[in-house]
């Protein structure tokens, strides 16, 4: 989808003087709006507020990753739950190593996903669509095999721990510092794969995306686009989970199952597929719904009962959420609301030169 | 000698449920080129409904059968008519990811009505103790629910071969345009394939939940069925039966022989496998694509 360009805008401005600074100016209105975000919830609310709020900037990042990969270079994946067990599983295994301290196990644990990722990628290069799926869906279980096994060698059945970073601050202002250095890496990886998706690389993976067969025709490599696609959204998943094990102080398998995938899937789809702005929306929408639906469902059904049936109700949602999307807007509330901004544009500019040039797509 | 007829026949009755979870699978797959991820759902669904009927003692568990079957019917035509009709023309992944969306409300609502509790059940009439077969203890049950299940199997398949309900499918499937010319209600085709995909995921569900423990580790094994009909080829019926029973079999030395813990590696390590050398399976038809 690209973007909802008016033929003529405020009585003939000069094209390209309106396209230059609209290259920047949305993500850079988005990571203004989230930091706003970020200092409200940190200067008002309790620290366990501030700890859902790091959970939903740890979602975004993997959501962007898988958002890039499945919206924009159109390769769907289930395995993001493993790559952030890789990810969480590679940092506790540096650590261990002690060649390397925080900062740079986190590093090196990108790099290790971006590898296996790169790995993965590979037999996605001869398939598509619903192939890829299912070989996703077997390295997903395949390396929470060896997951399985590494725990079990190191720790046991009961899952690894680890001093979680900032600790010695205080509980309180522990994860205040955290919200602040999440937000910083999440604004990189937003600009950086804002960056991406609007240059050559996006448009060679939507090309890829759209007639995989003709993109060789173009001077677009498939193999070559897949495979940085590949590794580059498992690198940022991976430090997803890299950073998760650090903010927790913990890592064990069990969590990383199939749901936590669908989840992740659910973040893109309730978002909308090829939108940056979208894997943002989804990633906080899906986030706070399991600590939301409590407090809602308790107005209706006691608060002892509100607190045991939470979770599953608010997996219904998701659930729910998202075949109405698939159903209704297969681009998510962004697609929502481009048709919305369209159907408002479209009235403006009929207004202005009485519906000569209609507005296009 | 014994240890390879404990591990066929316990790999044969989970391939039985393969071959059924398959079966289905490939039946959607050939109406509406949707790949199903709520079979084990399904399964479970109606495990946990024949489960909940017998313990209630006021219905005879027939009837339960009877239920539980026609409640993962209905949900699958519920899903077709409300969900896959709508998304026509989008790619074919969507239709999964919607399988997903809707294995997740059916894990929920589960759990939200029968909690994480284990269940069991057993047919009256189900034969107890276990057999010798060359030296090997099998619980008669296995060898029952393999029976039945290849029974219904081969009901199946070889309807879909051989009568005109099952050349009506094979045409919607191809081509809905010309068989819809040719007086083929391709919906009311589609819509009986999916009805079969759920019917099938119950009895496949049904017959595993009359040997072990009903729990929600048993959607997992609806997972199986993915290596199964891909190495039989996913749009092959034949394929899904003979797919099924050799992982189902190939399961059963695993866990005799290396251990259970290996069981999924294995699996979905055969899976990547047969994705990579050979997608089109061992009888399915070799996609060809143009630009």
């Amino acid at each position: 989808m690209g973007r909802v360009e008016l033929p003529f805008v405020r009585g003939g401005l000069p094209r390209a003087a309106l396209v230059l600074p609209s290259r920047v100016r949305p993500v850079w209105w988005g990571i203004a709006a989230l930091a706003a975000a970020v200092w409200i919830i940190v200067a008002t609310q309790a620290s366990v507020d501030v700890f859902i709020l790091n959970s939903a900037l740890l979602a975004i990042l993997g959501a962007v990753a898988l958002n890039v990969l499945m919206g924009t270079a159109g390769q769907p994946s289930i395995g993001n739950a493993a790559f952030l067990a890789v990810g969480g599983y590679a940092a506790v295994f540096l650590l261990r190593t002690h060649y390397f301290a925080f900062p740079f196990d986190v590093i090196g644990a990108g790099v290790i996903s971006a590898v296996v990722g790169l790995v993965v990628g590979v037999p996605a290069l001869r398939l598509r669509g619903l192939y890829l799926i299912l070989a996703t869906l077997a390295a997903h279980f395949m390396i929470v095999f060896f997951a399985t096994e590494y725990q079990g060698h190191v720790a046991g059945s009961g899952g690894i721990f680890i001093n979680s970073e900032f600790a010695s601050k205080g509980i309180a202002s522990q994860q205040v510092y955290w919200a602040w250095l999440l937000f910083g890496i999440v604004a990189v990886v937003l600009l950086g794969s804002a960056r991406l998706v609007r240059g050559r690389a996006g448009r060679a993976w939507r090309m890829i995306r759209d007639h995989e067969l003709a993109a060789p025709t173009l001077g677009i490599q498939p193999t070559r686009y897949k495979l940085i696609v590949f590794s580059l959204s498992s690198g940022v998943i991976g430090v997803e989970g890299a950073l998760f094990v650090h903010l927790n102080g913990s890592l064990i398998v069990d969590t990383f199952t199939l749901q936590l995938a669908i989840g992740y899937l659910a973040m893109v789809l309730i978002g909308g597929l090829d939108s940056i702005v979208g894997a943002v929306i989804g990633a906080a929408i899906v986030t706070y719904l399991p600590t939301k639906v409590p407090d809602i469902v308790s107005l209706f059904i006691g608060s002892g009962n509100a607190a045991t049936k939470g979770p599953q109700i608010s997996v219904i949602i998701y659930g729910v959420l998202i075949i109405v999307f698939i159903v209704s807007s297969p681009q998510g509330i962004v697609g929502w609301l481009k048709g919305f901004k369209l159907r408002l544009g479209r009235l403006s500019v009929r207004r202005r030169i009485g519906a000569a040039r209609p507005a296009v797509d | 000698l014994e240890r390879i007829a404990v591990s066929v026949i316990g790999g044969a009755a989970a391939g039985g449920a393969y071959a059924l979870i398959g079966l289905g699978l490939v039946l959607a797959f050939r109406a509406t080129y949707t790949l199903s991820f709520m079979q084990g759902q399904l399964m479970l669904l109606a495990a946990f409904i024949v489960a909940k009927i017998q313990a209630s003692r006021t219905v005879p568990v027939d009837l339960g059968v009877v239920v539980a079957v026609a409640v993962a019917a209905v949900v699958c035509v519920l899903f077709y008519i409300f969900v896959l009709q709508r998304i026509i023309g989008l790619p074919h992944f969507v239709g999964f990811v919607a399988t997903l969306g809707l294995a997740s409300i059916l894990d929920g609502v589960m759990t939200l009505i029968f909690g994480s509790n284990e269940y069991f059940f057993h047919f009256p009439g189900m034969p107890k103790g276990s057999l010798d077969v060359f030296g090997g203890r099998v619980p008669t049950t296995s060898v029952v629910v393999a029976v039945f299940t290849f029974v219904v199997a081969g009901i199946v398949a070889s309807a879909f071969r051989f009568t005109e309900w099952g050349i009506r499918v094979r045409a919607a499937g191809q081509d809905p345009v010309l068989a819809s010319q040719g007086g083929i209600n391709v919906r009311r085709v589609y819509t009986t394939s999916w009805a079969i995909a759920g019917i099938l995921a119950a009895f496949a569900g049904i017959a595993l939940g009359s040997t072990n423990l009903i729990d929600t580790s048993m959607e997992n094994l609806a997972g199986a069925a993915f290596p199964a009909i891909l190495l039989g080829g996913l749009d092959s019926i034949e394929g899904a039966v003979v797919g099924g029973v050799i992982i189902g079999v190939g399961q059963g030395f695993v866990a005799t022989y290396l251990g259970g813990q290996f069981l999924d590696v294995t699996t979905y390590g055969a899976l990547l496998l047969i994705l990579l050398v050979r997608p089109a399976g061992l009888f399915g038809t070799v996609q060809a694509s143009r630009v």
